[in-house]
């Protein structure tokens, strides 16, 4: 596990979760220090598992029940790239919570399905098919977007 | 249509990057148990070239154990008593000759490798290409301290091509008629061989005289086949195709069977590819496609499917893992000289000749292939005999599934259902208890085909029963609709859910 690239993905998920950049980066670090407080869980081969389950539950922690649309600041951004990730956002919001996070972690941080399967505590392939499920899900609202 | 989502996605949301990040792990690198870190970071970085997680290691350690266990039953090739020879010679496109000499040196480090020195000169060329043939002779054994000792035979020519402006050349004896230009030298050559992980499976009860069946299964799903092993008994071949089908039925992907027809080594950002060129024997035909992937390769096209890991010289595999120790006792003059196999992510070495069933998506690789894919899965074809009857698995996603209504037995595996008022009947293959929730179905005919009509699934993960109160049989002119209840402790008023299946002409 290589930490610089997993901390990329934890913020971008914890991004994700509480909508706050400010808030995404407290937690980030918190979820490292957390792990590299507790070594007694290092070197079991789960490490990412955990990286995602203690982030995860600072979200929670944190009580943020809604989250706030993030527009890119990259000011040379086109309109047509930011109408495009509003729109992508939009057809997201029509997915549970937990399945925009099961999205995230899957098509966004490339993350295994027996990582992600752990952490909600179901098996690999009940997640298999949940994710297959999602996708089929967001890609109908896709195609509503017109985005594919 | 799921890469386009993900590119969407990755978009989206990917594109958001810490800014405390850098500031963060300066701050807590010098902290004393961030040092206690960096031996786990420092094996990765190492190993970085073959991907592979700790569990996978663990596991590997785990296989080894495993093969010395079914070795000690089997075969045992005797100790050679000399260092493995290998007669050589050079054809280059180049003309040019290369003097070789040999060496064997034994290494330790990785516990399924083994390594002989070779020496080859790096002729400068743009886009040359090489073909030769490398045969070795070489043994398997336990050595006496437990390690396992893993050699390899290959005698099929190779193509090695490079986009850059490196070739690596072998020496061969075996002249290559295709070449226009050909120069022998004989000497000796070796090539070190790095394989983190290369075993395959057999099972005790297949015929050793026949065509057995070698499951290469994905490394996030290979710890749970050695629980299966050992647990509960399951033939390792019906485990692993159980995984395969399942892995297979949720992601959208081609599917075909083909022969291996051409091997071309080259580099693609730093790191070794090989090209397999294969022609397609078969495509597998199953409803869990998007159907714009179903028609896509059809019998008797040539593909390619792109694999990472190949040859590369020993300088260029230390510049991408300068963490590694394999070659710290060489010199600088065996280092510049030699080159290594490096499989990557392969669990095997492809040969030409050889056909395997590949799970393939198209390639988004910048190389200048045509039908360039890069394959998901990638399995041996199963083919085994039970008593004179001929079983082929690893195509039960084919239309036709050419079994002996005998063979179907008391097993886990099969259910049957029947039409009281019908000769005909259906059975369901029982996916094992870890693959619980998909039902693969197939009709039974009056004289014991069976055809494969499609699969379903319960929404909630539950077993198929072995109970036909849980399932309704309704026999359509074209078709079969399966009523099936969700919910083990259903009552009478509960509904069915259904699936309809329609039976092929």
């Amino acid at each position: 596990m290589k930490i610089e690239k997993e901390y990329d993905n934890i913020f971008r998920y914890v991004l994700y979760r509480t909508g706050n950049r400010y808030d995404a980066e407290d937690i980030t670090q918190e979820t490292f220090l957390k792990y590299i407080e507790h070594t007694e869980y290092h070197g079991r081969g789960n490490e990412r598992q955990l990286l995602y389950t203690i982030a995860r539950n600072l979200c929670i922690d944190r009580r943020r029940k809604e989250t706030t649309e993030i527009l890119p600041d990259d000011a040379q951004d086109r309109n047509d790239d930011i109408i495009r990730k509003i729109a992508v956002r939009q057809a997201m919001e029509h997915l549970l919570p937990e399945e925009r996070e099961i999205i995230i972690m899957r098509l966004v941080n490339g993350e295994n399905i027996s990582v992600i399967a752990k952490i909600f505590n179901t098996s690999r392939f009940t997640m298999s098919r949940r994710i297959k499920a999602i996708t089929e899900k967001l890609k109908k609202e896709l195609g509503k977007e017109e985005l594919i | 249509m799921n890469r386009k989502i993900k590119n969407l996605l990755s978009e989206t949301y990917g594109s958001e990057m810490p800014e405390r990040k850098h500031d963060f792990l300066k701050r807590i690198s010098s902290e004393p148990v961030w040092k206690k870190l960096h031996p786990i970071e420092s094996f990765f970085s190492a190993h970085k070239t073959m991907i592979f997680p700790v569990p996978v290691i663990m596991t590997a350690v785990s296989v080894c154990l495993l093969l010395i266990l079914f070795s000690l039953g089997g075969k045992k090739s005797p100790k050679p008593e000399k260092p493995p020879e290998i007669i050589a010679e050079i054809t280059t496109s180049a003309g040019k000759s290369v003097s070789t000499s040999a060496s064997h040196k034994n290494t330790s480090g990785i516990s399924d490798s083994y390594t002989t020195a070779t020496h080859y000169d790096v002729i400068a060329s743009a886009d040359t290409t090489v073909t030769a043939s490398v045969r070795t002779t070489a043994s398997s054994e336990i050595t006496e301290s437990g390690n396992f000792e893993h050699t390899d035979v290959y005698t099929e020519p190779v193509s090695i091509t490079s986009p850059q402006s490196t070739v690596h050349s072998f020496n061969t004896t075996e002249s290559v008629s295709s070449l226009t230009k050909t120069t022998e030298t004989t000497t000796s050559v070796s090539v070190y061989y790095s394989s983190f992980f290369s075993h395959t499976y057999t099972t005790a009860d297949i015929d050793a005289d026949n065509p057995v069946f070698y499951g290469y299964p994905d490394d996030y799903i290979f710890d749970d086949i050695l629980k299966s092993q050992f647990s509960s008994g399951s033939p390792i071949y019906d485990y692993l195709l159980q995984n395969l089908v399942n892995m297979l039925l949720f992601e959208p992907s081609t599917a075909v069977e083909g022969e291996i027809t051409n091997l071309t080594y080259t580099a693609y950002e730093g790191k070794p590819w090989t090209i397999c060129e294969i022609e397609v024997t078969d495509v597998y035909h199953f409803d869990l496609c998007y159907p714009d992937n179903i028609n896509i390769i059809n019998t008797g096209d040539k593909i390619n499917i792109a694999m990472p890991g190949g040859y590369m010289s020993i300088n260029e595999y230390i510049s991408l893992n300068p963490d590694s120790t394999l070659f710290s006792d060489w010199t600088e003059e065996q280092k510049s000289s030699s080159i290594i196999y490096e499989a990557g992510s392969n669990q095997n070495k492809p040969e030409i000749g050889d056909r395997y069933a590949y799970y393939l998506e198209p390639a988004e690789l910048d190389m200048p292939y045509d039908r360039l894919y890069v394959r998901k899965l990638m399995c041996d074809i199963c083919q085994f005999n039970v008593n004179d009857d001929i079983l082929t698995s690893c195509n039960s996603f084919h239309s036709d599934f050419p079994i002996e209504k005998s063979l179907i037995s008391d097993s886990d595996c099969w259910e049957y259902f029947c039409d009281d008022n019908s000769s005909r009947c259906i059975a369901f293959r029982d996916e094992s208890s870890l693959l619980y929730g998909a039902f693969s179905c197939y009709s039974i005919s009056a004289d014991g085909k069976l055809t494969y009509l499609g699969y379903f699934t319960t929404d909630n993960g539950f077993f198929p029963f072995r109970d036909s109160k849980h399932y309704n049989l309704i026999w359509n002119e074209n078709s079969v609709t399966v009523q099936y209840h969700t919910n083990y402790n259903h009552t009478d008023n509960d509904e069915f859910s259904a699936a309809e299946l329609s039976i092929p002409e």
